[in-house]
């Protein structure tokens, strides 16, 4: 390989190198302030290396090229799933703003961690290669170990960072493990080259290729909480600052997504009987049993976290689609992602504004009476909550007819029923929260921290579920877009 | 025997299974020929000395470990850097410039724990 050429790839790699120039001059900037400076100096300041990464990102949409040697891919699907998150990253720390001060947990290393996560998540969307896909993975993986025991005091926050860091471990070895199978099977790292040795005659069969694959199935598995890997993570949501619950929820899984959509439907998809054999079951028991652990849940940042586990369910049916027809399945799950992301921020936003010193305002009795505290709030989160229990004017509702339409065209009627009749399951507890919210007087009258930051966070998160909802279009458009740069 | 693929690790689990099985019959034969006086000094951990005071379950300092932690961090820095510097001459500028930012994203990290009072040895 030339130089010349290296410089250029260098180029393409902008938005990932300004992320970590901004955490990096953040973790300066903290240790050299003196303690009287406002921290979120900070937020704004990571802020805006966000929303520079993000402009540099959209310049990249178009594009079609392999860089280095094959470890990353600059595509417009790569470009799709890094947008979603670094708005997530973005919403988050506007979230945190507040939270951080009313926890006093207020450390600037905070968002630097944030950052560098998002850094390992937007290398995982663009990751060709199991090397730069694996250092991504466990970039953000060490910080969000540290994120979720952020609040040091508190016992909660400290024991989701344990339970995190050593499930997360050994979730990391058995995909290793697997990886490492394939490669001894397949001879290389690299995507489309493992493609290439599957497609051979005989090279999809094997013990030695189906171990490593079943593997990398249970890794994924642990880090997307797929059910029978699911139990590190309630504990661990719920232990964790909301803020950082809500990034947790998207981030790991949408990029673990990016890498499951680029490997099992495209490199190898010589092998889909198996895996799609594979996902199918595990969709179908993750979004039932998370279905009805929700249904239990007293705290309301624990059903959003088993709701969670049931969405990754349903994105799996989109996986499990794309057996047969590629492109619809493909389409389906990021439509999915999309929404999801929206309307799950938003809800966990709305926990960040009911929490208090002393009091975190994540239990369904702490929503009693929102509509006559703050009918605004109120009237965000049941947007929020109708859309992740898919009620037409919401964005939700198009994600999960996607879902099941592409289910049911790649002949899984069975998972389609599953899916619907888990869909109305899933209204109780869902809606539990709006009654809550509407039918019951308020118990005390406390203020709401109800800061500019969190508000446009908000209003953004809610503004696009409505929107993806009335006018899908051009999402669908993207969502194409970002499928046909794969296949 | 040709033993190929996968099977020419069976040997390996004979030698597991049988280890396994020679440990198991020692231990048992001992403990069937062995004399048994068993008395209260003989359980103590320690059979000559002091008498053990308190919990074993203890509070220890982790201090050491921020030092093995940075110290793993420079281990592994000049790790890469003996691989850098031995294909040096073939592969140039490039390479060259991506390790001084290797190096100065480490030395920031060194700053991050020496301002946060991480060198300091306090008792």
């Amino acid at each position: 390989m030339n130089t010349a050429q290296l410089w250029t790839d260098t180029l393409y790699l902008l938005p990932e190198i300004i992320i970590a120039l901004t955490g990096l001059l953040a973790l300066v900037w903290d240790f050299i302030s003196p303690e009287s400076v406002k921290k979120s100096r900070l937020a704004l300041f990571s802020l805006f290396g966000i929303m520079l990464a993000a402009v540099f990102c959209f310049m990249q949409a178009g594009l079609d090229k392999q860089i280095f040697s094959n470890l990353l891919a600059v595509d417009y699907f790569a470009v799709v799933y890094k947008i979603i998150l670094l708005v997530t990253a973005g919403m988050v720390i506007l979230m945190s703003m507040n939270y951080l001060k009313v926890q006093d947990t207020q450390r600037g290393e905070y968002y630097v961690l944030i950052l560098f996560s998002t850094l390992g998540m937007m290398v995982m969307a663009a990751a060709t290669n199991f090397i730069s896909m694996y250092l991504g993975l466990e970039l953000t993986a060490i910080s969000c170990y540290i994120l979720c025991g952020f609040m040091i005091k508190d016992k909660a926050s400290n024991e989701s960072a344990i339970k995190y860091f050593i499930l997360g471990l050994f979730a990391s070895a058995i995909l290793v493990y697997g990886i490492s199978l394939i490669y001894g099977v397949c001879g290389s790292l690299n995507f489309s080259q493992i493609q290439q040795a599957l497609s051979r005659p005989g090279g999809n069969s094997g013990v030695v290729l189906l171990t490593g694959m079943v593997m990398l199935i249970v890794g994924f598995g642990f880090k997307m909480a797929v059910v029978p890997f699911h139990m590190w993570m309630p504990d661990v949501y719920e232990g964790a600052p909301t803020p950082v619950t809500a990034f947790m929820s998207i981030g790991p899984k949408v990029a673990c997504f990016a890498v499951a959509l680029r490997f099992f439907p495209i490199a190898a998809y010589a092998l889909r009987v198996q895996w799609g054999f594979i996902f199918a079951i595990l969709a179908a028991i993750t979004i039932t049993l998370a279905n009805f652990h929700a249904l239990r849940q007293e705290s309301v940042k624990r059903m959003l976290a088993y709701s969670g586990i049931s969405h990754v369910g349903y994105a799996l049916i989109g996986l499990v689609a794309t057996t047969v027809d590629r492109q619809i399945g493909l389409m389906s799950v990021i439509v999915y992602f999309l929404v999801y992301f929206t309307a799950n921020v938003g809800a966990f936003g709305v926990i960040v504004l009911l929490c208090q010193k002393g009091r975190m305002g994540e239990k369904f009795d702490d929503f009693k009476g929102l509509g006559k505290r703050s009918p605004f709030a109120a009237m965000l989160m049941t947007i929020f909550m109708l859309s992740l229990l898919g009620i037409p004017p919401t964005g939700g509702f198009l994600a999960k007819v996607w879902v099941f339409a592409a289910a049911v065209k790649a002949d899984y009627m069975w998972l389609a029923v599953i899916g619907v009749i888990n869909a109305i399951i899933s209204a109780y507890y869902y809606l539990r929260v709006t009654v809550m919210m509407y039918m019951h007087d308020p118990e005390e009258q406390s203020s709401l921290s109800f800061t500019p930051a969190l508000a446009v966070a908000l209003y953004i998160m809610a503004f696009f579920t409505l929107y993806m909802g009335v006018f899908p279009g051009s999402f669908f458009e993207l969502a194409k877009k970002s499928v046909i740069a794969l296949l | 025997m040709q033993l190929s693929g996968i099977s020419i690790y069976i040997p390996i689990l004979f030698f597991i299974v049988f280890s396994g099985i020679v440990a198991k019959l020692m231990l048992s034969l001992g403990r069937i020929w062995r004399p048994q006086n068993q008395y209260s000094e003989k359980t103590s951990p320690y059979e000559c000395g002091m008498e053990p005071e308190g919990e074993a379950w203890e509070r220890v300092v982790p201090r050491y470990y921020i030092y093995a932690m940075l110290f793993l961090a420079f281990d592994v820095e000049a790790l890469f850097l003996f691989v850098w510097a031995i294909v040096f001459d073939r592969i140039g500028m490039f390479a060259f410039i991506e390790m001084i930012l290797f190096i100065a994203i480490l030395l920031v990290g060194l700053f991050y724990a020496w301002a946060k009072g991480a060198l300091d040895w306090r008792y």
